[in-house]
This record gives C-alpha cells, sequence and structure tokens, in this order.
C-alpha cells in the first residue's frame, strides 16, 4: 500500500472520522432537515394546491360571469328589438291615420267645392230665369194693341188652359 | 122674379174689351162657372194679357202673368 502512496493509518482516520461524521448527521441532522424539507415541500404542495384551487375557482367565476354578460346582452337585444317593432307599428299607424285623415279632408274639400259650384250654377241659372221672365214682361207690356187684342181672343179660345183654380191655392 | 146678384163675379183684362170680345167673355165664363148673372169687367194691367176670370172662390187665370210664373216655376224645378 505504501507503493501506492496511500497512508493506511490516515485512512483508518479518515473512514473514522466519515463514520463519526454520518453518524452525527444521520442522528441529529438528517432528520429534522429532511423533516424540515418534507415540511416545506408539503406547504408549497398546498400552496399550489390552493393557488390552482383559486385559479380554478377563478375560471369558473369567469365563465359565469361572461355567460352571465351574453344572457344580459341577449336580453336586451331582445328587448332592443322589441321597441323598435313596436315604434315601426306605431309609426306605420300614425303615418296610416294620417293618410286617412287626409284622404278625408281632401274628400270633404271636393265636395264642398263641388257644392259650391253647383250653387254657383243654381243661382246663375235662377238669375239668367229671372232676368229673361223680367224680359219677357217688358216685351209683353210693350206690345202692339193687336197683340194685346190677339192674346184676348187667345185666351178666349183657348180652352186646354181651363183650369179652374180655388182662389186660396 | 129678379135672378139674385152675386158678388165677386168678375172678368179682369190688361186693356179695355171691344163689345165683341165682352160678349165671348161672358159667354165663356157662364159656360165655364153657370150661373145667370153677368159678371163685371175690370182692367188690370199687372195680368199683361189675356184675361182672368173670377168667380166666387174659383179663378179661371188665362194670362200672361200666371203664363210667365208658370214658365219660371217649370224652369226653377
Amino acid at each position: 500500500m505504501e507503493g501506492l502512496g496511500i497512508d493506511w493509518r490516515l485512512l483508518l482516520i479518515q473512514t473514522i472520522n466519515f463514520l463519526i461524521l454520518f453518524f452525527v448527521l444521520k442522528k441529529w441532522v438528517y432528520p429534522p432537515l429532511i423533516k424540515f424539507l418534507e415540511a416545506r415541500a408539503q406547504k408549497i404542495q398546498e400552496s399550489l394546491a390552493a393557488s390552482e384551487k383559486m385559479r380554478s375557482e377563478l375560471k369558473s367565476f369567469e365563465l359565469e360571469k361572461e355567460k352571465e354578460r351574453q344572457k344580459m346582452a341577449g336580453e336586451a337585444q331582445l328587448m332592443l328589438e322589441r321597441v323598435r317593432t313596436e315604434a315601426a307599428a306605431e309609426k306605420g299607424k300614425i303615418i296610416e291615420s294620417a293618410k286617412v285623415q287626409a284622404g278625408n279632408i281632401v274628400v270633404s274639400a271636393q265636395a264642398q267645392i263641388e257644392n259650391e259650384k253647383q250653387k254657383t250654377k243654381r243661382e246663375a241659372a235662377r238669375e239668367t230665369i229671372d232676368l229673361s221672365i223680367k224680359l219677357a214682361r217688358k216685351i209683353v207690356s210693350s206690345l202692339s194693341e193687336d197683340e194685346a187684342r190677339s192674346l184676348i181672343d187667345k185666351a178666349l179660345e183657348n180652352e186646354s188652359s181651363d183650369y179652374v183654380q180655388s182662389r186660396n191655392s | 122674379m129678379r135672378a139674385p146678384i152675386m158678388s165677386n163675379r168678375e172678368i179682369l183684362s190688361a186693356l179695355t174689351l171691344t163689345p165683341d170680345e165682352k160678349q165671348k167673355a161672358v159667354a165663356k165664363f157662364l159656360k165655364i162657372f153657370g150661373g145667370v148673372a153677368a159678371p163685371t169687367f175690370r182692367i188690370a194691367p199687372e195680368i199683361l194679357g189675356g184675361l182672368v176670370f173670377k168667380n166666387e172662390d174659383k179663378i179661371l187665370d188665362a194670362s200672361v202673368a200666371e203664363e210667365l210664373s208658370q214658365l219660371k216655376k217649370h224652369l226653377l224645378s
């Protein structure tokens, strides 16, 4: 062994040192250290699990919130559509009513114009007739005696006009 | 015996009738209304022409004024 350069006494001491160290560490250092490391690992694991759980809950909450938001957006859209439909229907009703009223006004105005026309025509006809009768009376008043006597002869001879009336009729 | 005098028997004309016209008028009057009392004659320029025979409440209007009045009614109807 001395030929290899190994001192067996040194080696023995080092081995004993190593064993003593090993024994001390195993007995008094490693257990608490391992316990500490295990506890720490456990804590880390628990934290990770809690974190994962929270993340999962948050995701679930986010999904729920998104669902709720979409539902409300859908309801708002439906309400908007309903309001638009009702407004369009009301607008249509108002326009229709206005058209009917306008039509009635036009018909009424046309009837009024026609009435006025007929009234004017009747008045013109009446005036023309009055004028004609006045003219006829004037002409008859200015007849010659012979012409007047021929009217008397006609009254005497004409039996188709012999219609006797009561004085009060 | 005198015949009873009937009032309101008259013949109206626009101008004075000749005797011949009067005779014919009286004959027509009696033919229409009967009786024996002769009607009286009266000038009424408002009748314009022709004759009007009146007997009590009855009238036979053969005047020009009446014809014009009837014409006006007909035209206005």
